[in-house]
């Protein structure tokens, strides 16, 4: 057994575990967090991502105490129903979502591009979720999110700045 | 019947000898892991339960990525990620950074290496083709000592490598082209993103007073490993670029593969592949040398 120390959505945890454990079933069935999604388990899907240190991660092809020392963050530490990040609410009112078990691995991939890219393009948007799949949406309305959203947050910044 | 499966423990060493040294005490009860996008994958298919798991990524000395002299030096824990926002190769190894790109997605490239992608020595792996092109050396650390080995003679076979067990890669080395150099890479997948190559093609050639003086060609995905093909980067010598030389090479590029048929495509489908793609590459680099002139 090895000692997994890592801070989960801003909160410092301490777990035994064996070491081949992959992140997402660590954090699914030993943390409850049952958000991330588990879709192929084969690094192809991209329902299961987080945020590692902030770079989006399959967390099935990510062995669990590679997070050792690091922050990891799923989409229950993005938002909730109460305070959406404006990512989740642009995806709702674009229709970004239809039956939503590939949205949370979407949503994080869209947090990371507009952690790193504030203004991105169709494409760069396209690029950085080239990792996601999507069967019910056609995708349009995700991208569309996406952008919506950067919009908003730079809307939300600017009058940050003048107020 | 549920067989529970072996306990593992999970390392990081801090240098490249303590690396090795586990792994030479533990044997074939440990396995190396950097990215782990593609051991985590082979252990899960071919049910491989390692007892320990040596992390090689919190090495420092194996995150070194720098260009000295002309040459890059690439260390065997850099990701995707960071080399494609590494500029020297950006501008000086363009078709490279093409050929990472399209490599899984984000989530992938955020993690995986590239020595991970020639360790694990797969045919249609993305980044051999470009690296057989620049003749990449690979650096190589273990008991026995430091070694290096050019890319040809360490690409083995289908998933086989000149690695001794206790070795590890450290470095990836190559020259940035020079003047007067063109690269590009095509790839056939059967889809843009996230697809495993067809088939797949790198191209380099250098122009002097708009003669090709050297040519190197390589293909991926049909053959048991990367191959260059010598009959065709000779027909390219002292040629200039109009379509009858393009079609002669993409002819005896087809015709010097042995590709095989799979659940993908078939051989003679991946033939008809690399003529096309050598066509297109070298259409590109017409393209890219009429543009400097």
């Amino acid at each position: 057994m090895e000692t997994l120390e890592m801070t989960i959505n801003g909160k410092a945890v301490v777990l035994e575990l064996d070491g081949m454990r992959s992140l997402v079933d660590v954090l699914r069935d030993d943390l409850g967090l049952t958000g991330t999604k588990i879709g192929c388990r084969e690094g192809e899907c991209g329902a299961c991502t987080v945020l590692l240190d902030g770079q989006a991660v399959n967390s099935c092809l990510v062995p669990a105490m590679k997070a050792h020392g690091r922050s990891v963050i799923t989409i229950e530490g993005i938002g909730t129903v109460e305070t959406p990040h404006p990512v989740q609410t642009a995806f709702a009112e674009a229709g970004g979502v239809q039956c939503g078990y590939c949205t949370p691995g979407f949503v994080l991939s869209a947090v990371a591009l507009l952690e790193s890219n504030q203004q991105p393009s169709v494409d760069e948007v396209c690029e950085a979720l080239e990792g996601n799949l999507c069967r019910c949406t056609g995708y349009k309305r995700i991208v569309q999110g996406v952008i919506d959203a950067a919009n908003q947050m730079l809307a939300f910044e600017q009058v940050d700045l003048k107020g | 019947m549920i067989i529970e499966a072996s306990k593992c423990q999970y390392c990081f060493p801090v240098g490249v000898e303590e690396a090795y040294r586990l792994k030479q005490q533990y044997g074939e009860q440990a396995r190396f892991i950097a990215g782990g996008t593609d051991l985590l994958l082979l252990m899960e298919r071919e049910n491989i339960h390692p007892h320990l798991l040596i992390d090689l990524t919190r090495i420092p000395a194996l995150h070194r990525l720098e260009v000295s002299n002309g040459r890059v030096l690439i260390g065997s824990a850099v990701t995707y990620s960071r080399l494609l926002s590494f500029e020297p190769l950006l501008s000086g190894v363009s078709f490279l950074a093409k050929a990472i790109r399209t490599i899984g997605g984000v989530q992938i490239r955020n993690i995986a290496t590239l020595a991970g992608n020639l360790i694990n020595a797969s045919p249609a792996g993305d980044t051999l083709p470009p690296l057989y092109c620049l003749e990449a050396e690979i650096g190589i650390d273990g008991p026995l000592g430091l070694r290096c080995l050019p890319i040809r003679e360490f690409v083995r076979g289908v998933r086989k490598t000149a690695l001794a067990p206790s070795e590890l890669v450290t470095q990836v080395y190559f020259d940035l082209p020079g003047p007067g150099w063109y690269g590009t890479f095509e790839k056939l997948g059967l889809r843009r993103a996230m697809a495993i190559a067809v088939a797949s093609v790198s191209l380099m050639l250098k122009v002097e007073d708009r003669k090709i003086t050297q040519a190197r060609i390589a293909l991926g995905a049909v053959a048991p490993t990367v191959i260059r093909v010598p009959e065709a980067e000779s027909c390219l010598s002292m040629q200039s670029l109009d379509d009858q030389t393009i079609d002669k090479a993409a002819h005896l590029s087809a015709a010097t593969c042995t590709p095989i048929d799979d659940v993908r495509a078939s051989s003679r489908y991946r033939k008809e592949a690399v003529r096309g793609l050598v066509r297109r590459g070298l259409r590109v680099l017409r393209n890219q040398i009429n543009a400097q002139e």
